[in-house]
């Protein structure tokens, strides 16, 4: 028995085989297999759908499946005597009713911050054009980043402080080019559980938050796949069996914006050599040897470019720009499971990286930046129940890189810059200075680490104590006069507390601290310097979790919390005449979200999500507090989404966030070189641009067959069209100012077949 | 990676500049409506310390150009961090600190020169000069402010360059003969008439010595090469030019738009300057005045 469509098997479906009417059929004694009112055979669909019924007479007969997934079906058959019948029912779901209940178990050990999508929702939310991995904006304590920068602003902590793990194996982004899609490919995804801060001992090396996201298992059933298109790009899905114990899952997408991007930026004299494209691709291998060890294969990896020509009648204006990115993963999951209790997991993983490869000239200036990594990783842990109410979790974290570099370039802006993220756009180039480096990193940083879960008092008091010891051994420029190598021991412990005061009311708090390496670029002898701090961070938080039942229905989840994060020994630019950057800078965020969410269940799933924070940065001693680039008071997204019937189903998504802070500009003067008036800069980010406001809508239609679905869907960005502003623009002598807007309405068909 | 946010928002920029976004549209800076620094220029453009520059600058109103007295001074404010030049913050400070500014000639016409006695190296504080550009040069700060009656004072601050070690000495552009006007000579001192609301065509050309191979060499760096940039930067009292600069891809040519509602009789002034990307510079202008229709 499978769901119409998809081919999902059905499992748990009761069938049962009774004589039609007016069939000649066996009767039978009352309350006898075969007399009236009483079915021939029964049987259940076990996990593949499958069911086997005895010997039956021949003759019509019907067949009746009765689910909790899939409500009542019948069917007619015919039996001919000895002949065995094979019969595959393919049976729609049930869209949930107001009868029904859905139970859903809290998942044990989470972290006290955490917030985890299940796949289903992930699928449906609107504005993310069925990209799994966009929900992360939607949730709270992420902050909107500006149009086109796809950079991830977890509780006003900089992009670079926040990790994104895939199974454990780190990646350094989120999405391709102009954030428009994830560097994961839809329905791969298994889980997203967004942990803001205080997160536990497991990870470390991000004074930010952490994404971690999980893949499914490839089916087993038999072939499935999808291939999907709309005006962004192509993708391709085959997953199934290989053999008995094997199965395998590969995909791949690669963006089309190379032949759609013309018409989006009709510039004549901008001529695109390469793309813009992007491609990514996954495999997953999973092999069984028993049930108690399994061994997965994960490779991922993205790869974006572009490179254009402008040929302008103005030599300053004149550029050549060539930029790639990208980034492959390839690692090895074993699991052993000792007993029911104790579970070994090792993955080696390794990696290569270009995070940013630049070739380019502006107006007779070039920029050189090549810059490419190896990653080699071990992550392994053990978790086991070593008493009733006592859990252990025990690991050790490595991380290698080794990195290397050769730039040619001027001074690349940094967080509380004027024409950085803030939103300056500032016309022509730069009177920057040209700075030249070449060398090597080598990072090892060994991290073992140690949890317990503690349950006590019936399961009403949890307690998670961790605490983890991050060796870091950083060098670079072996070999050279400017050799450096060094080894620090920072010790990081980690609290979290949950008090189940009732069934539907928990209160919690987590508490840590964490550092993380300095970024590669900022340990430049050219760009930052050699001897830079580790920084580092205390996280606080507190909140409770609340269920609303109604009826002893559970209506929605509820999840209150405060935050205040103390940020230390950040990398900020230095002043004297020195080297460009030092540690002095210290920063702080503060605030309190709430996530209202009804759970998925079945017909509507939705959500309101609202964040007040603060985040500031103080650059040296003795200077005040200021904003930070994506200090964003009020973040509120509201969506849903809800299935009208089968074929139809429409989503909602609203979004209003508070303006990007941004400088003003208090004067300009002219700048004779280079025929331009440069600005003179006033107070950093102590302006704001106008809030953001968009109103997004999807629309799914579903065409159903037995073996196959196709969805075509409609994802309208900014239904309202509001001109929401993205940053300032001035006029020649910056005296008129306006703002740069970013997308109007903008909808996108899709169509996406599975089988 | 800070390297992946500066590509993001390098081509979250282009992409808002280009076209993804919207953006208001602003007058170009082609029309003088009040008083404005169009060029300075050194003689010789790139200039050893110890050694003497000879400044000039073209400074320009509406109409009759008179009215104006420069300000010259060297500021020696000293950068900071990764700044590349001395501070432009307080150099452009029309309340600067006078113990940042030397060689204080003041109270000077449009059309005067001013001397510059560079100081020597050993009397340079080394923050008071810039990093090295593109091109390989170290700059001086010239600090220029323009006064005029009915205008807010306007600062320029010229980049003067200076020559250390064996590198090549860039020298000033020149214009190769003078510029056309519907593709016939135009002469200093011939005032064209032409109507208002006409079209006249433009064109300019510099001399074939002007565009200079040069070499630089840079703090534990080889020698390395470079070709000049060149470009013509068109300016006017009344009307519109477009393009406003000229000299990239091989075009030369531009257009300007007299005001349809120009009286007649009235004088428009023409400036065209021709810079390189090193520091030098040149200039010339015309005149046309309005024709009944």
């Amino acid at each position: 028995v499978l769901e119409r469509g998809t081919r999902i098997p059905n499992a748990g479906v009761e069938v049962s085989v009774s004589p039609a009417l007016g069939s000649p059929g066996v009767a039978g004694q009352a309350g006898q297999p075969g007399s009236p009112g009483e079915p021939l055979a029964s049987a259940v669909t076990d996990a593949n759908g499958r069911f086997v019924l005895g010997a039956l007479p021949a003759g019509k007969v019907v067949v009746r499946l009765h689910g909790s997934s899939i409500g009542r079906f019948e069917s007619p058959e015919v039996l001919t005597a000895g002949r065995a019948r094979q019969v595959t029912y393919y049976v729609d779901r049930r869209l949930a009713g107001a009868y029904e209940t859905v139970v859903v178990a809290r998942r044990p050990d989470r972290e006290v911050s955490e917030q985890r999508i299940e796949q289903e929702e992930l699928r449906r939310i609107p504005g993310a054009q069925g990209d799994t991995l966009k929900v992360v904006e939607n949730l709270p304590g992420v902050a909107r980043p500006s149009f086109g920068f796809g950079a991830l602003i977890i509780w006003g902590a900089s992009p670079d402080d926040s990790r994104v793990y895939i199974e454990g194996i780190r990646v350094p982004v989120l999405y391709h080019f102009f954030g428009l899609r994830s560097v994961i490919a839809q329905d791969v995804v298994d889980s997203l559980t967004l942990t803001p801060g205080a997160y536990g001992a497991e990870y470390g090396r991000a004074i930010g938050g952490i994404v971690d996201v999980t893949l499914r298992d490839p089916k087993r059933d038999g072939l499935h796949g999808y291939a999907s298109i709309d005006p962004v790009d192509v993708g391709v899905l085959l997953e199934g069996p290989l053999g008995k114990h094997t199965s395998f899952l590969i995909a791949a997408r690669r963006a089309w914006l190379d032949a759609t991007f013309p018409y989006l930026v009709p510039i004549s004299t901008l001529k695109f050599t390469l793309g813009p494209r992007y491609y990514d691709y996954q495999l997953i291998l999973r092999h069984e040897f028993t049930p108690r060890d399994i061994l997965t294969l994960l490779v991922f990896g993205s790869d974006d470019a572009l490179a254009f020509l402008n040929s302008d009648v103005d030599p300053s204006q004149s550029s050549k720009f060539e930029v790639a990115t990208k980034f492959v993963r390839a690692g090895l999951q074993y699991k052993h499971r000792f007993s029911a209790d104790t579970e070994l997991r090792i993955t080696p993983s390794f990696g290569y990286e270009v995070p940013v490869g630049i070739n380019a000239d502006f107006g007779g200036s070039p920029v050189n930046v090549n810059v490419q990594s190896y990653t080699y990783n071990l992550r392994a842990e053990l978790r086991s129940r070593i008493l009733a109410g006592l859990k252990l979790r025990i690991g050790v974290d490595f991380e290698g890189t080794h990195a290397s570099a050769d730039v040619r370039a001027p001074q690349p802006p940094r967080e509380g810059d004027p024409s950085g993220t803030g939103g300056v756009v500032t016309p022509g180039p730069n009177p920057s200075a040209y700075f030249t480096d070449k060398g090597g990193f080598d990072y090892a940083l060994v991290g073992p680490y140690a949890e317990l879960s503690i349950s006590a008092f019936d399961g009403r008091l949890e307690v998670q104590p961790g605490i983890r010891i991050d060796n870091y051994n950083l060098s670079g420029y072996r070999g050279t006069p400017d050799y450096f190598s060094r080894s620090e021991v920072q010790i990081e412990p980690r609290l979290g507390v949950r008090v189940h005061v009732t069934k539907w009311l928990a209160l919690k708090a987590g508490v840590g601290r964490f550092y993380q390496p300095p970024q590669p670029a900022d340990l430049s002898r050219t760009f930052g310097r050699t001897d830079l701090e580790i920084p580092t961070a205390v996280h606080y938080v507190a909140g409770l979790e609340a269920d609303v039942v109604v009826r002893g229905l559970r209506l929605f989840d509820v999840d209150v919390q405060g935050f205040y994060k103390d940020l230390r020994m950040l990398a900020v630019r230095s002043l004297g005449s020195g080297p460009p950057l030092d540690s002095e800078g210290v920063g702080r965020a503060y605030g309190g979200q709430l996530l209202l969410r009804h759970r998925f269940s079945g017909r509507l799933f939705a959500w309101v999500a609202y964040t007040l924070s603060r985040s500031e940065r103080r650059d040296h001693p003795g200077e005040n507090y200021r904003p930070f680039d994506y200090d964003q008071t009020h973040i509120l997204t509201a969506l849903g989404s809800y299935k009208i019937t089968r074929k139809w189903q429409v989503g909602l998504r609203y979004r209003y966030v508070t303006g990007n802070p941004s400088t003003p500009v208090v004067r300009a003067y002219y700048d004779p070189n280079d025929d331009l008036y440069r600005p003179v800069y006033g107070l950093t980010n102590s302006a704001r641009l106008p809030d953001f406001h968009a109103l997004d809508l999807r629309v799914d239609r579903y065409f159903i067959w037995d073996r196959f679905l196709l969805d075509l869907y409609l994802d309208v960005q900014n239904v309202t069209s509001h001109a929401n502003p993205e940053g300032a623009i001035y006029n020649f002598n910056y005296t008129k100012t306006g703002y740069v807007t970013g997308l109007p309405i903008l909808p996108i068909l899709g169509l996406r077949g599975q089988f | 990676m800070r390297a992946r946010a500066l590509l993001c928002a390098s081509t979250a920029a282009l992409l808002l500049a280009a076209g993804g976004g919207c953006a208001p549209s602003f007058a170009e800076g082609d029309t003088v409506t009040e008083v404005r620094v169009l060029a300075v220029r050194s003689e010789p453009a790139e200039v050893a310390p110890g050694a003497e520059a000879q400044l000039s600058a073209l400074v320009v109103t509406p109409g009759d150009g008179t009215g104006v007295t420069l300000d010259w001074s060297l500021c020696l404010a000293p950068r900071s961090g990764a700044q590349p030049n001395p501070s432009p913050d307080a150099c452009s400070d029309p309340a600067v600190d006078p113990a940042l500014l030397a060689q204080v000639a003041a109270g000077q016409g449009p059309g005067d020169s001013y001397s510059l006695a560079v100081p020597a190296l050993a009397d340079l504080d080394p923050a008071t000069v810039s990093l090295p550009d593109a091109s390989g040069g170290v700059y001086l700060t010239v600090r220029l402010v323009a006064h005029h009656a009915s205008d807010p004072d306007l600062v320029a601050l010229y980049r003067l360059r200076l020559q250390l070690g064996q590198d090549s000495l860039n020298t000033n552009p020149s214009f190769d003969g003078v510029p056309l006007l519907d593709g016939k000579p135009w002469a200093e001192g011939d005032i064209r008439m032409a109507e208002p609301g006409a079209k006249l065509d433009l064109e300019a050309h510099w001399t074939d010595g002007s565009v200079e191979d040069y070499t630089f060499t840079l703090p534990d760096q080889p020698t390395q090469s470079g070709t000049e940039t060149l470009s013509f930067a068109w300016f006017n009292d009344g009307g519109e030019i477009d393009p406003t600069h000229t000299g990239g891809a091989g075009k030369f040519q531009t257009d300007w738009t007299l005001p349809a509602d120009a009286m007649p009789g009235t004088t428009l002034n023409l400036w065209v300057v021709l810079r390189d990307n090193r520091g030098g510079s040149t200039w010339l202008s015309r005149q046309v005045q309005v024709a009944s229709p």
